[in-house]
C-alpha cells in the first residue's frame, strides 16, 4: 500500500510543480534570463580583469550591502523617491487639466503646441542646467520631473479626449446626457487606459530624469548625489559602488513599474477589461 | 411630427423644399435606396443637424441606432438610468422586463450578444421620456430568427407606450410587418414618391414602386 | 463645468509660480537674519570646512552653509542666492563686473593643480634646472587636462606659451575619473589634475608620479602667485553689515589656519566633509593632500596684484578705472 501511495504523491508533486511553472512561465523565464545575464557579466568581468571598468558581480553585491548598511542611504533613497513622486504628481495633474482643456478647445491646443514641442525636444541635461539657475538644489529635480511628465500626460489626455467614440457622443447628444455623465461614462473610461499607459512610461522617464538632475545639481540627500560621489571616488573605492547605486536606481524603477501594473490590474478587475 | 419645406444637403442639396407630415402616434416606415438620405432625415428630426432652410417641428426624441451604442463602462441597468431624465430604478427594471433583459440588469455590455445589447438599447429608448421614437435600421445584420424575435419584443413594448415612430429600413418586409404606414423616398432632389397605409394591396404596390425607382 | 476647469488651471498655475517664488530669495538683512554661505565641492570648500563643521554663526546671524555643484556657482551669483560664496577667481571677478553685485573680499585657494605622469623619463619640477626647462620637456607631447576653457586648461596653455614649448597638445577631459581611467589603461601618459584627485591618482594608479604644481611654475615664470579661488561677498551685505563681514573674515582666517596646522586636523575636517554625504572629499585623502591644496588666507587688498595679473591672462575684461572697487579694502 505504502509504495503505491508514495508513488502517487510523487506524481502529484510533479504535476503540481508543472502547473506552477505553466502559470508563472513568463516570470520564470524572466528570472532565468536575469541569472544568465548575471553569469555572462561575471564571466566577462573575470576575463577582462579591469575592475575599474567592469567590477565583478560579487563586488557589486558587497558594495550594495555596504550601502544598505548606512542609514543615510535610506534617507537619500526616500528623498529621491519623494522628489520623483512630487514631480510626477504635479506633472500629471497639470497634464490632465491642460490636456482636457486642449481636447475640448482647439484654440488651447494650438496655443500650447509650441511649448509642449519644445519640452519634448529639449535635451534633459540642457534643461537641467537652465532650471538650476532658477531653482534651489533641492527643487531642481522636482521641476525636471514635472517637465518630463507633463508633455506626455498632456498629449495622451488631449488625444484621448479627441478620440472619444463619436457614436457614443452622438447618442449622448440625442439623449441629452448631462455633462457630468458624459465625462464620467464616456470620456473617463475611454481616456483611462491611455492615460495609465502614458503614466507608466512617464514615471520611468521621470525617475531617470530626476536622478540625472540630482547628479547635476548636487542635491543634498539624494540618490543622484550618492552616485556622483561614488563616481568621483572610483579611483580610491573602485567602480563597484557606482554599479551598486545604479542597481538601486534600477530596482526603484522596477518596483514602481510593478506597482503601476498592480494598480492597473486592480482597476481592470473593478471596471472590466476596457480599462 | 412635421417636416416643412426643408432644404438640406452636403454640397449638392439632398432635400429641397421637402415637406412631410408624419402621422402622430403611429409607426411610419421610411424606405429608399442607399444615399437617399433616410438617416439624414432622422438626424434632422433629432436635431443633430440643422436644415439650411425650412422648419422642423421640435420634439424630444429617442433614438435607436443600428449599433446598440451602449456605454461600455456602465451596467445594463445603469445604461438606462444614465439617460433617463428622472432616473427611476423601478421604471427602468420594468422596461428591462418588457424586453426580457431584467435578469441581466447587472451585466455589462461586453458580456451581451448583439441581440441582447440591441434589446437593452430598445429598453433605453422606451425608458427615455420622449414624444418621438426614431429607429435607424436597428435590426439590420441580425440573423432571421433573432430578428423575428426582436420584432415581437419591439411590438409588445411599443403597444405598452405608443408614440410617433419613424422607422428607417431598407427591408420592405420589415416595413410591412412593423409599420402602420410606409413612405418611399427617391429622386434628386429627394421627394416622397409613394405613401400608403399598410393594408392588403400595399405589398404589391410597394414592391413595384421599389422596382421602378431603385432599378435603373 | 468651465468654471471648475478654469479654477483648477488657475490654481495649478499659481502652484507652479509659488514653487518658483520659493526659489528666489529676498535679500534683506535684519540683525539676525540667516546668511547663505556657499562653496563648490572640492578643495576650495576646505577653507570653510571648520566653519561648516561647527556651524559657526556670523555675529548674530545664523548661517546656512551650502555645498553646491561647481556648475551652480555662476548661477548662484547671478540670481543673488549667495550672500558669501567661494568661486574661481576669474569666474567670480567676471560675474562681479557683469552683475555689479559682489566684491572680492579674500583669496583662499592658491593653486591645487598639478601635472602627473606615468612616464618615468620626465623630470619633476624640483629635479629640473628651471621652470622653463621643466616645461620644455613637454615638447611634442600631449597633456590631458580637466577644466577645458577654464582655469586649468587656460593657465597651462599660457605657461606653455610663455616658454614657447613646441607642439604640445593640450587635450580636454571632462573630469578627473576620465583621466584616471586613461592613465590606468595607458591611453594618457601626462595629465593635469587638481588636488585631492592628484593624490588619489598617485596613490591608486600604478606608476603615476606627481611632476609639479602649476602654481609653482606660474610663480617662477609670471613672477606672481596663483590666486585660483576666492571669497566673494554681496555688496549689499558689505554695505549693510560691515562688522559681520569682518567677523567672517576673521573666522575664515582661523578656519584655514586650523586646516593647515596638522595632518590630523586635515583628516578631521576631511572626514567631516565626507560624512555630510554631499561632498566627494574623503578624510584620508584630504589628510594626504591638504598641503597641495594651498589654502591660505590673503585679503583682497593684498592679493590685488596677483589677481589682476591672473584674470588678465584668463581673458576677464578688467579695467582698473571702472572695476577697482570690486576689491574689498576693509572697513
Amino acid at each position: 500500500m505504502k509504495k503505491v501511495e508514495s508513488a502517487k504523491n510523487k506524481k502529484d508533486g510533479v504535476a503540481a510543480f508543472r502547473t506552477f511553472c505553466k502559470k508563472h512561465l513568463a516570470f520564470l523565464i524572466g528570472l532565468g534570463a536575469l541569472l544568465v545575464f548575471a553569469a555572462v557579466w561575471e564571466i566577462v568581468a573575470v576575463c577582462m580583469q579591469q575592475a575599474w571598468v567592469l567590477p565583478r558581480v560579487e563586488d557589486v553585491l558587497v558594495a550594495l550591502g555596504g550601502l544598505l548598511a548606512k542609514p543615510d542611504f535610506y534617507r537619500a533613497t526616500g528623498m529621491t523617491l519623494l522628489r520623483s513622486l512630487l514631480g510626477f504628481g504635479i506633472g500629471f495633474v497639470l497634464g490632465v487639466l491642460l490636456g482636457i482643456l486642449a481636447g475640448v478647445r482647439r484654440g488651447v491646443r494650438a496655443a500650447l503646441q509650441p511649448i509642449v514641442a519644445f519640452l519634448r525636444a529639449a535635451p534633459t541635461m540642457a534643461l537641467t542646467l537652465i532650471i538650476m539657475v532658477w531653482f534651489r538644489q533641492a527643487y531642481t529635480p522636482v521641476c525636471i520631473g514635472v517637465l518630463m511628465v507633463f508633455p506626455i500626460i498632456y498629449a495622451t489626455t488631449a488625444d484621448s479626449i479627441a478620440t472619444a467614440d463619436p457614436d457614443l457622443l452622438e447618442m449622448a447628444k440625442v439623449y441629452r446626457m448631462s455633462r457630468k455623465n458624459k465625462l464620467l461614462h464616456i470620456y473617463v473610461p475611454h481616456a483611462t487606459p491611455m492615460i495609465l499607459s502614458g503614466a507608466t512610461t512617464a514615471f520611468a522617464l521621470n525617475i531617470k530624469a530626476t536622478v540625472s538632475a540630482e547628479i547635476l545639481a548636487l542635491t543634498p540627500l539624494s540618490l543622484g548625489t550618492g552616485m556622483k560621489i561614488a563616481k568621483d571616488n572610483f579611483i580610491e573605492d573602485g567602480a563597484a559602488p557606482v554599479f551598486a547605486w545604479l542597481l538601486v536606481a534600477v530596482l526603484l524603477s522596477v518596483v514602481f513599474e510593478l506597482l503601476f501594473k498592480g494598480v492597473h490590474k486592480l482597476l481592470k478587475r473593478r471596471y472590466g477589461n476596457e480599462v | 411630427m412635421k417636416f416643412e419645406k426643408v432644404t438640406f444637403g452636403y454640397g449638392e442639396p439632398l432635400f429641397e423644399d421637402l415637406s412631410i407630415a408624419f402621422t402622430p402616434g403611429r409607426i411610419t416606415a421610411i424606405l429608399g435606396g442607399s444615399g437617399v438620405g433616410k438617416t439624414t432625415l432622422l438626424q434632422l428630426v433629432a436635431g443633430l443637424r440643422t436644415p439650411k432652410a425650412g422648419e422642423i417641428e421640435q420634439a424630444r426624441v429617442s433614438y435607436l441606432f443600428q449599433q446598440p451604442r451602449l456605454l461600455p463602462s456602465a451596467s445594463v441597468l445603469d445604461n438606462l438610468l444614465l439617460t433617463m431624465s428622472n432616473p427611476d430604478p423601478e421604471k427602468a427594471m420594468q422596461w428591462l422586463q418588457e424586453v426580457e433583459m431584467d435578469k441581466h440588469a447587472r451585466l455589462f455590455p461586453r458580456q451581451l450578444s448583439g441581440g441582447m445589447a440591441q434589446r437593452v438599447a430598445m429598453a433605453r429608448a422606451f425608458a427615455y421620456e420622449a414624444d418621438v421614437l426614431l429607429m435607424d435600421e436597428p435590426f439590420r445584420g441580425l440573423d432571421v430568427g433573432l430578428r423575428l424575435r426582436l420584432y415581437e419584443v419591439f411590438k409588445r413594448a411599443w403597444q405598452a407606450h405608443p408614440k410617433t415612430t419613424l422607422l428607417v429600413t431598407h427591408d420592405p418586409e420589415e416595413a410591412l410587418v412593423l409599420a402602420d404606414e410606409v413612405v418611399l423616398l427617391a429622386g434628386q432632389p429627394v421627394q416622397v414618391v409613394y405613401r400608403s397605409e399598410v393594408n392588403e394591396g400595399t405589398r404589391e404596390e410597394l414592391l413595384e414602386k421599389l422596382k421602378l425607382h431603385l432599378m435603373h | 463645468m468651465k468654471k471648475i476647469l478654469f479654477t483648477l488651471v488657475a490654481l495649478s498655475l499659481v502652484a507652479v509660480l509659488a514653487l518658483g517664488a520659493v526659489a528666489c530669495q529676498e535679500s534683506d538683512w535684519a540683525k539676525d537674519s540667516e546668511l547663505v554661505v556657499m562653496a563648490p565641492d572640492g578643495a576650495p570648500a576646505m577653507a570653510i570646512a571648520k566653519l561648516m563643521k561647527e556651524d559657526s554663526a556670523i555675529l548674530a546671524h545664523p548661517v546656512d552653509y551650502r555645498l553646491i555643484a561647481a556648475t551652480a556657482v555662476a548661477s548662484s551669483m547671478t540670481n543673488g542666492d549667495a550672500d558669501i560664496i567661494i568661486a574661481p577667481t576669474n569666474a567670480g571677478m567676471n560675474l562681479s563686473i557683469v552683475t555689479k553685485g559682489y566684491q572680492l573680499v579674500a583669496v583662499t585657494s592658491w593653486g591645487n593643480l598639478a601635472l602627473v605622469t606615468t612616464d618615468d623619463t620626465l623630470l619633476t619640477l624640483a629635479e629640473s634646472e628651471s621652470a622653463t626647462a621643466f616645461m620644455a620637456q613637454f615638447a611634442e607631447r600631449s597633456i590631458t587636462s580637466i577644466g577645458s576653457n577654464q582655469v586649468p586648461d587656460k593657465t597651462l596653455k599660457h605657461l606653455l606659451g610663455l616658454v614657447e614649448v613646441e607642439n604640445c597638445t593640450v587635450a580636454a577631459a571632462s573630469e578627473a575619473p576620465v583621466i584616471q581611467t586613461g592613465l590606468r589603461q595607458g591611453d594618457i601618459d601626462i595629465a593635469l589634475l587638481g588636488e585631492p584627485a592628484v593624490t588619489a591618482t598617485a596613490k591608486n594608479v600604478e606608476g603615476v608620479r606627481v611632476l609639479g604644481f602649476l602654481s609653482d611654475v606660474w610663480s617662477e615664470l609670471v613672477g606672481k602667485d596663483f590666486p585660483q579661488a576666492g571669497v566673494f561677498a554681496k555688496r549689499e551685505l558689505i554695505a549693510n553689515e560691515p562688522e559681520a563681514v569682518e567677523a567672517f573674515l576673521t573666522s575664515l582666517k582661523e578656519s584655514i589656519a586650523y586646516l593647515n596646522a596638522s595632518k590630523q586636523n586635515a583628516v578631521e575636517l576631511g572626514t567631516y566633509m565626507e560624512q555630510t554625504g554631499l561632498s566627494s572629499l574623503k578624510g584620508a585623502i584630504v589628510g594626504l593632500s591638504y598641503q597641495g591644496m594651498h589654502q591660505a588666507f590673503v585679503t583682497a587688498k593684498d592679493a590685488k596684484d596677483a589677481v589682476v595679473a591672473f584674470i588678465t591672462v584668463l581673458g576677464v575684461q578688467y579695467e582698473e578705472a571702472a572695476h577697482a572697487d570690486i576689491f574689498y579694502q576693509g572697513k
